[in-house]
């Protein structure tokens, strides 16, 4: 069978905001939830009708079904999203090679459970963060560390598929022995996979404007740093590999879907702020957004969208930005496949350059695990020769065509 | 052509943020010479910075017609001050091409120590002073009080004092009054030769340099041939005319007139303030008094952020210096930032306004050096003296047999409130107090002498922040005095860094490497490898700090919905690249350069 695209499905709705999080969701509850669902899900279905004729008739590769807090629809119209996706992600006979979908573990119960079982997700992502209460009181999660823990034992017991949970470091109110009593309670419970992210002040977030105010302090470098590496022993000790820089997963446990993101393989995304990719000719991707609004999204599905063309060296920098953050690295040879130059012309010799960030290893460019934590310096180096080398490279490879 | 009897010769003279710049924003508009709806605020402040910091560098002057109760029209020429103590040379030109002084007092604040000194200066031009209580509208405003101080303070009579609020543009019309019925009209001779005073010029890139003057004697007129005394240079007047909202040409200038002429001159630099304007062929014998050559008091480098841009920032200095004649400046070479310019600044304000307009005006990315005043060096084989304000041309020490930095009569305004602060403040910065009066039951003069070097840094804003404001400073420079002088060289990986060097006081170099070192450490970006930060004094470390390697930089998660912002935040992230500096192996951002700039933000916040 042909490579189909993916799929992402974005739910805008959770239970409270998070404070560090700057994601598009919305929280509305009781009916104004149950109605603004309903929209929703008419929006999703007008939208992905629109888009079967061009790419929905092979089905999908994989499904990712995030957000905002999926978990948290009413019961009977995450069961219908659900099927509708499935649906069409099944057209053709396909039948997914991997269906995630988030989830908060206060949600998770033998309901929601049975729910997507029907349906075939496949893989639940936790949004655990923290098992440190002041850390989860200082960022808004909801319930407390042993609630959220009774819940992962039940996903344990009662989840018959593949499982992740989400951990993040340097939110205030953490410590290094948090973060590894973190990373061994879930690993201890059965998660095969851990997405293990630094919290990221993102501009408008209230949490940079508490730490702006001084209301909450951030732990600094030393601090942070030493976070991630109580929990990186933990998960190395444990059989985890890193498989992209914030990714860890015991074998065969890596998420399919995200790796096709760092591929820049094909996918589609339905729902407020999701963001489609797919490729528009040799070294091109056209990019769609859908409108960061439940409104204006619902309105009008398909117009909401603006779409935009990533090509030349943006698109070849972010081929390399993407691809280095993976275990696998950038295959030199599918790099000048796609984009018709060779990467050294393009980035310069980065694995000269920076020996102890990158190395060369057959025909690829991967990071050594001190790259992965400070790949932003390669990567700014890349961007710099890439601007000054392209427009003789790629007048270059115009010639040799 | 009018009346010399109907024309009055003004200034308005006040601390700064009195409000003088405001008053002449009523003035003009009064004037009808612009449309309300065109005004901006502070029209007289023509540069960006002027407006935005409400400060005054230049001075301006513009022309007005007044028709007084008399039925009479009288020509009113206002020349607006600058209002910062680096300026009180331009201040005291300004204030003798008038006849009168509005002396500005804000009803909030009362008498402060700007007041005071441009008073004295006024009196010793025996100008006609006119007090005028200011921010009469404001909540705070104390009118009685602010009439007392002026009474007791400078001795003029508190309740002829008009009130007026600039904001607000009440009492206008008595101050026009006063300022017909009260500043004595010119007294010169139009028969005379020519004497004209300049107070200021302007660099206009179509006209060439257009110099401000006020004739005292005689006329000047298109096609006349002139000579600046000073320089003695001669030109031919191509234009004469009068500051209106813009200029406007007339056939002439004569006794008693405020205005403009054109002659060809191709950069400020060759135009003196102060200096006097006199005909070719019919000179007069002596200039007019008060000229004095500015010196510069505070040098600091300027280099390109990259070394390449070099060219572009010479362009940019040559075209300011077209219209800042007080800047001056020569080439200077450094082996860590390559080549740039030594310049010689009239205080830090003014060093200021020059980074700030090469910024912005001239979209330069720069680095500046820790400023320095200028020492005296006694050399000790035959005696010679050497004069230095690089610490790159700092000699031998052994050679050195001793050295001497300039000194200021600092004066000090205060409520009672704050003296032990105040004092202790100036004591800690080497200041010998030398007066102590009784203003009033409330407040106090305070009179220090210390070393310029000392107020240099963060002087202003630790006097501001000890007295919550309310003190208020003004200086000037009074002689040389033996110190103890030592060069301060920062190394970074073991390198020394020419462009952080300083000269300091040999006693605090100990406390101020200290400080360097953790603002540089503060100021840099973690890298690959481990740096040292260090602070030396001939051949020995006085201080350390270390910056450890990077342990993670990375963004923390990348998938579907943010590659392109991400994309970005790196684009982000490569320009900021564009603004450090490689020293060695290591990357220095402009800050690293700016931490030896401003002594110790942080002990105020402390």
């Amino acid at each position: 069978m042909a490579a189909a695209p993916s799929l992402y499905v974005h739910v805008p709705f959770c239970a409270s905001r998070c404070s560090y999080c700057d994601f598009y969701s919305s929280t509305p509850s009781g009916p104004a939830l149950e109605s603004a669902a309903r929209l929703w899900l008419e929006a999703i279905r007008e939208h992905l009708e629109r888009l079967e004729p061009s790419f929905g008739r092979d089905g999908f590769e994989t499904v990712y079904v995030g957000g905002g807090t999926p978990s948290w629809l009413p019961g009977d119209a995450l069961a219908e999203a659900l099927r509708l996706i499935g649906r069409v992600a099944r057209s053709g006979g396909r039948e997914p090679s991997e269906w995630s979908l988030e989830a908060n573990p206060e949600d998770v119960d033998e309901r929601l459970v049975d729910t997507l079982l029907e349906a075939g997700v496949t893989r639940l992502s936790v949004g655990v963060q923290s098992l440190e209460d002041a850390a989860r009181r200082l960022s808004g999660r909801r319930g407390s560390a042993a609630d959220a823990l009774g819940r992962l034992e039940g996903i344990a017991a009662h989840w018959p598929g593949r499982w992740s949970v989400d951990l993040m470091f340097g939110l205030p109110g953490q410590s290094a022995e948090g973060l590894a009593d973190d990373a061994r309670s879930v690993i201890g419970l059965g998660a095969g996979h851990v997405s293990l992210y630094e919290l990221t002040l993102e501009e408008g977030a209230p949490m940079s404007r508490a730490v702006e105010s001084g209301a909450v302090s951030m732990p600094d470098d030393d601090r942070r740093a030493d976070q991630y590496e109580a929990a990186r022993s933990e998960l190395l000790a444990a059989g985890f590999s890193r498989y992209e820089v914030s990714n860890w997963a015991l074998d065969g446990q890596e998420c399919a879907h995200n790796l096709r993101y760092w591929n820049l393989d094909d996918w589609l995304a339905v729902g407020p702020s999701g963001v489609g990719n797919v490729s528009s000719g040799p070294g091109a991707f056209r990019r769609a957004a859908n409108a960061a609004d439940l409104e204006a999204y619902c309105a009008d599905p398909q117009g909401s969208v603006s779409e935009s063309t990533v090509d030349g060296k943006d698109a070849a920098f972010e081929c390399l930005m993407m691809a280095m953050r993976t275990s696998r690295g950038l295959s030199l040879e599918s790099f000048e496949r796609r984009f018709g130059i060779r990467a050294v012309d393009a980035f310069g010799r980065l694995h000269e350059r920076f020996p102890e960030l990158v190395r060369l290893d057959g025909d690829a460019w991967i990071a050594t695990d001190r790259g992965l934590d400070t790949l932003n310096e390669p990567l700014v180096y890349a961007m710099s020769e890439i601007e000054r080398s392209w427009d003789d490279i790629a007048g270059r490879s115009v010639v040799s065509v | 052509m009018h009346d010399i009897a109907r024309t009055r010769n003004f200034c308005i003279i006040a601390h700064i943020d009195h409000g003088k710049s405001t008053l002449a924003d009523r003035f003009i508009e009064r004037a009808k010479l612009v449309d309300r709806r065109k005004m901006q605020q502070q029209m007289l402040d023509n540069m960006d910075i002027e407006r935005e910091r409400g400060i005054t560098i230049k001075s301006q002057a513009v022309t007005l017609s007044y028709v007084a109760r008399d039925g009479l029209e009288y020509t009113l020429n206002l020349v607006d001050t600058p209002g910062h103590v680096d300026f009180s040379y331009e201040v005291s030109r300004a204030i003798s091409s008038c006849e009168g002084a509005i002396l500005l007092v804000d009803a909030t604040q009362g008498v402060e120590a700007q007041t005071l000194s441009n008073m004295y200066m006024a009196v010793e031009h025996d100008l006609e002073i006119l007090p005028v209580i200011n921010k009469i509208d404001m909540p705070a405003a104390d009118v009685d009080e602010a009439r007392r101080q002026i009474d007791r303070d400078l001795g003029l009579d508190g309740d002829e004092a008009l009130c007026v609020s600039a904001k607000l543009g009440t009492g206008l019309d008595e101050l026009f009054e006063a300022i017909v019925a009260r500043v004595p009209s010119p007294s010169g001779s139009r028969e005379a030769p020519l004497r004209a005073l300049i107070f200021d010029s302007h660099y206009d890139p179509y006209r060439g340099v257009i110099v401000h003057i006020r004739v005292f004697d005689g006329s000047i007129v298109p096609g006349m041939a002139i000579r600046l005394m000073y320089n003695d240079a001669e030109y031919e007047v191509e234009e004469t005319g009068l500051f209106k909202m813009g200029l406007v040409k007339t056939d002439g200038l004569v006794a008693g007139d405020v205005g403009y002429f054109i002659a060809g001159i191709k950069t400020v630099s060759d135009v003196r303030v102060g200096d006097t304007v006199t005909g070719a062929a019919d000179p007069v014998a002596e200039p007019l008094p008060g000229f004095r050559e500015v010196k510069p008091v505070v040098y600091s480098s300027i280099y390109p952020m990259d070394t390449a841009d070099y060219d572009e920032l010479k362009v940019a200095m040559e075209k300011l210096k077209l219209n800042d004649a007080s800047l001056i400046y020569e080439k200077d070479n450094s082996a860590a930032l390559g080549f740039g310019f030594r310049c010689g600044f009239l205080g830090m304000l003014h060093l200021e306004v020059v980074q700030e307009r090469l910024e912005r005006e001239y979209d330069q990315a720069i680095i500046m050096t820790a400023p320095s005043v200028r020492y005296r060096l006694t050399m000790s084989h035959g005696g010679d003296t050497v004069i230095i304000d690089n610490p790159a041309d700092y000699p031998d020490p052994s050679r050195i047999d001793g050295a001497e930095e300039p000194y200021i009569k600092a004066q000090i305004i205060t409520p009672l409130a704050y003296i032990g602060n105040l004092i202790t403040l100036c004591i800690n910065k080497r200041g010998a107090q030398t007066g102590f009066t009784h203003l009033d039951e409330k407040r106090v003069e305070l009179t220090f002498e210390m070393p310029l070097a000392e107020v240099l840094f963060d002087f202003y804003d630790k006097l501001k922040s000890t007295s919550r404001g309310y003190a208020s400073f003004d200086y000037e420079i009074i002689d040389y005095r033996p110190t103890e002088l030592a060069k301060l060289d920062i190394l970074i990986n073991s390198k020394p860094v020419d462009a952080l060097a300083q000269l300091v006081y040999r006693p605090s170099a100990q406390e101020r490497g200290r400080k360097v070192c953790e603002r540089l450490k503060d100021s840099m970006d973690r890298q690959q490898f481990k740096i040292a930060i260090q602070a030396a004094i001939g051949g020995s470390i006085i201080a350390r700090e270390t910056v450890n390697p990077v342990r993670k930089d990375v963004l923390a998660k990348c998938y579907g919905g943010d590659i392109t912002r991400k994309r970005k935040l790196l684009e982000k992230q490569k320009e900021g690249k564009k603004r450090m500096k490689m020293v060695g192996d290591v990357e220095l951002t402009q800050e690293s350069f700016m931490a030896v700039l401003r002594e110790n933000e942080d002990d105020d916040r402390r």
